[in-house]
């Protein structure tokens, strides 16, 4: 028996049905949204990104030198990093669905999604898109995300901490972080600091941390009289 | 005489019958393409039966105002993959062909001077360059529908057929 003739009695005996247009009217639909929406997580975390490390202020540790580059490698948001990379990975199984893709490297289209998640996530990150859902997590208001925005946009590197100065007495002064913590810097006469410290200068204390209070060890300023914005 | 992609249009509309011509004109050029690619000829018919099984399945999924012939070739494709990777599980790696970018002068590699040595080396080859060895070199197809129907940019193709013929080359001399 010939093959199209087993094929013919195949269709006859119904064993095959074509799929009907509706179910790939479907499908494209599906991995349309579907990519839609893993390129809109894409963007939530990317920005959420550049909000914990614009929070934390943690990309001003490297300026105190060495110290500063442990702070900041140990303390950096790598999970999230892992998070945005793994959803541009789904995103990319999309990507390459897209039929004008073949035509050209997948490097190019790949570096081209790259380019417009981070601009977009850029100016996201600039809105108060990210604020306002950081104070409904403190607020303990918002589900699913809240755990996150507490856990990385109120965290500090372990025994060091970024803040202003708000308040300057003899043997110690209280700064305020970017995410509204105040914590209390004892001094004794071997903490080194930097001279000429003064009220609203922005600073990087080293020293072991308890609850809400630092005995510091080293004293950095940052910047003097600037805001953490 | 009707256009493949007439045929696959009234197909399309429930005369199911017109696809044994379809089936027909497809036939020799699928099992050669399969069995070059597979090698064992009780596969390479399983193989074949089950391209034409999917393209029917599939019809209205495709787009008459292209070639029929390339989405078909695509179907084949898949399904020989499918059948390869069946016989050996593999984990799939990117292929950094797609994935950079190459300059490729066409010109240079249009020579079919290795067409008599090709057939005797195919087996040595790699299933990504075997296939657009028997792509271009057996069914004849060009660049532009080699591409289309794997998927890949036009460049790519010519890296791999140029790769491709510097293992046969080597492989010919050799022995």
């Amino acid at each position: 028996m010939s093959i199209t003739n087993k094929i013919i009695d195949k269709i006859k005996r119904e064993d095959i049905k074509m799929k009907p247009k509706l179910y790939f009217v479907s499908r494209f639909l599906l991995y349309f949204f579907l990519g839609l929406l893993c390129f809109l997580f894409s963007l939530f975390i990317i920005s959420f990104l550049f909000f914990v490390i614009k929070t934390t202020g943690i990309m001003l540790f490297p300026k105190i030198g060495f110290t500063g580059m442990k702070i900041l490698f140990l303390s950096f948001p790598w999970i999230i990093i892992l998070l945005a990379l793994f959803s541009f990975l789904i995103l990319q199984k999309f990507i390459k669905k897209i039929p004008v893709v073949h035509k050209k490297p997948l490097l190019y289209s790949l570096l081209l999604v790259l380019l417009l998640l981070l601009c977009f996530s850029f100016f996201m990150s600039k809105t108060s898109l990210h604020p306002r859902l950081f104070e409904k997590a403190k607020m303990g208001q918002l589900p699913l995300m809240g755990p996150a925005y507490r856990e990385y946009g109120l965290k500090q590197p372990k025994n060091s901490c970024l803040g202003k100065i708000i308040e300057w007495n003899e043997n110690n002064f209280q700064i305020e972080t970017k995410s509204g913590r105040r914590i209390i810097i004892s001094t004794t006469t071997e903490t080194r600091l930097d001279k000429n410290l003064d009220l609203y200068d922005l600073v990087i204390i080293i020293g072991p941390k308890l609850g809400d209070e630092i005995k510091a060890k080293v004293i950095h300023r940052i910047d003097r009289m600037k805001q953490i914005k | 005489m009707k256009t493949d992609e007439d045929i696959a249009k009234q197909v399309q509309s429930g005369n199911f019958e017109l696809f044994s011509i379809l089936i027909e004109r497809y036939e020799a050029k699928m099992k050669r393409y399969a069995h070059k690619f597979l090698f064992k000829n009780e596969e390479a018919e399983d193989v074949l039966q089950d391209i034409f099984i999917k393209a029917y399945k599939n019809i209205k999924g495709f787009d008459t105002k292209r070639k029929f012939s390339s989405w078909l070739y695509r179907i084949a494709h898949n399904e020989l993959i499918n059948a390869l990777k069946k016989r050996k599980k593999t984990f799939p790696l990117p292929d950094l062909d797609t994935f950079f970018p190459f300059h490729f002068d066409r010109e240079k590699e249009l020579n079919r001077d290795l067409g008599q040595n090709v057939g005797k080396c195919l087996n040595k080859l790699k299933p990504k360059y075997r296939e657009v060895i028997i792509l271009f070199f057996y069914e004849e197809l060009s660049y532009k529908e080699i591409a289309d129907i794997l998927e890949i940019p036009i460049a790519t193709v010519g890296i791999r057929l140029k790769r491709a013929k510097e293992t046969i080359k080597k492989t010919y001399e050799h022995h």
